[in-house]
């Protein structure tokens, strides 16, 4: 089936979703994201395919939402039913199989945070990033406040998206945002689908249970531990 | 804003910054003033960032009063809406480290020194730290400094995780300042929307979580800043005059 703003392939066990939309620096507008939540909920039915793999057509991973989609929604109380109810950064972070994702040039806002949405990064020396979000006016809606905080140290997650801080790959690697980098590009899509094959020889039940109960470890509740702080304080 | 008796008040552009009239003082002491502070702060519309100074350095005790020796000082500057900054130098231990752990950037000179003892006192009491630290530094860390009360220097702080940057005695006020006016160029809606899904994200299943930012983001869409910005992206200008509205 062709889509406008992805290319998809399957091969041994592994989908491959290209980002599409390199005349507008591979932007994420509304129909490129209807375009994903299609095809990931196919993938994540689809027994045959135990691994995805994110990539981008153009020099650059994403540079974020389309701007120029904003401010041109039909009502605030619509556009939060769509967002929440319809939505793929959801999905994307409730996907079972593993996702892999190979990164070049910027990635900016949503572009990022698909990254952060990843279970392993991979990036090429050239690769940037930022969450433009509070530049204007706006606060990250692809699950960035949450998945930063689940991967990287609390500092680092405020310098990215309170003072929006810019990163290069050397920076990013240093403070575990990307698992490795290659200076070049053809090894790392070599190692990427190395990488790929070599997970997806792994047994998919296995797999899905291991990613849920790493997942599951993140979730947790400040307030109780600080009353369960005071309780044994008090009882010393 | 001089209305407190423990706290200095200096206003810079959209922001304050604050210092202790003493270095020395005890959790009781400055409890009041924090907590009238912290409502004026957020209740502010003109005050888009905090800043503590600590640049010349800081202690604070347990209250001598046995009553007052829960009241959580860190609960409340965890409470503050607004970005939070700090610029620290000398030795902080305890109450004081525990003070700085829930500030969202954290800048020390050379000669700062990190360590929590509170483990060999008799009467152990924590404000915050058994939390916020692992939180911060990871786990094995954090248990290596409240278990072991070992000490850490600068180095190591950034290291760990702790402090974002490192600068000397002389600069680190300008530094702290720079920082600031960073922070109140961009919307501060925005800036506390973003600060509370992190914060407040972190304690709620990773999609309520998502989902409480898609609703802060619809929030913001009806928002004067929010629209002026998209605007001016759609005719190619820059946008850097927000109102906070």
């Amino acid at each position: 089936m062709p889509w406008e703003y992805i290319k998809y392939n399957k091969k041994n066990n592994i989908a491959h979703i290209e980002l599409d939309n390199s005349s507008k620096k591979n932007s994420f507008n509304i129909i490129m994201r209807e375009e994903l939540k299609e095809v990931i909920n196919a993938i994540s039915v689809d027994n045959d395919i135990k691994v995805l793999i994110f990539s981008s057509t153009s020099e650059n991973f994403s540079s974020g939402a389309d701007l120029s989609e904003f401010n041109t929604f039909p009502s605030i109380v619509k556009s939060n039913q769509i967002a929440k109810y319809k939505n793929l950064w959801i999905d994307l972070y409730q996907f079972e199989k593993p996702i892999i994702s190979l990164t070049k040039g910027w990635a900016i806002g949503s572009g990022f945070e698909l990254l952060m949405l990843s279970d392993f990064v991979f990036a090429h020396t050239s690769s940037k990033f930022l969450m433009p979000e509070v530049q204007w006016s706006l606060i990250p809606i692809s699950g960035g406040t949450q998945t930063f905080v689940n991967k990287i140290k609390d500092l680092y997650v405020k310098e990215i998206l309170l003072f929006s801080e810019e990163l290069n790959a050397d920076k990013a690697l240093k403070i575990g945002l990307v698992n490795c980098i290659f200076e070049d590009y053809s090894e790392l899509v070599n190692h990427v689908f190395i990488y790929a094959e070599k997970i997806s020889s792994i047994d998919t039940a296995r797999l899905i249970k291991i990613k849920k109960l790493l997942n599951f470890s993140t979730e947790k509740n400040i307030y109780f531990g600080k009353r369960l702080e005071e309780i044994y304080s008090r009882s010393l | 804003m001089n209305k407190y008796n423990f706290f200095k008040i200096k206003k810079y552009k959209k922001s304050v910054v604050i210092a202790f009239s003493k270095n020395n003082m005890t959790a009781d002491d400055i409890y009041y003033d924090l907590n009238l502070l912290v409502d004026d702060i957020n209740f502010d519309d003109n005050i888009w960032a905090v800043a503590f100074d600590f640049s010349k350095g800081f202690q604070i005790h347990n209250a001598d009063d046995d009553r007052f020796i829960y009241l959580s000082l860190t609960e409340l500057v965890m409470n503050i809406r607004k970005p939070t900054l700090c610029a620290i130098n000398g030795q902080i231990i305890n109450r004081a480290f525990e003070f700085i752990l829930p500030m969202d950037y954290r800048i020390c000179t050379q000669n700062s020194t990190f360590s929590m003892n509170q483990i060999s006192d008799v009467n152990i009491q924590f404000d915050g730290a058994t939390q916020l630290l692992p939180r911060i530094i990871g786990l094995n860390k954090a248990k290596e400094m409240i278990m072991f009360g070992i000490d850490i220097n600068s180095e190591e702080a950034v290291s760990f995780g702790l402090i974002n940057t490192i600068t000397s005695e002389d600069k680190i006020m300008n530094l702290m300042i720079e920082k600031l006016l960073k922070i109140v160029d961009f919307s501060p809606l925005a800036t506390q929307y973003t600060k509370e899904a992190i914060n407040f994200g972190n304690e709620i299943p990773t999609v309520q979580g998502m989902k409480m930012e898609n609703d802060l983001s619809s929030i913001l869409l009806s928002s004067n800043d929010r629209i002026q910005a998209i605007n001016s992206f759609k005719n190619k200008k820059s946008h850097r005059n927000f109102k906070g509205k």
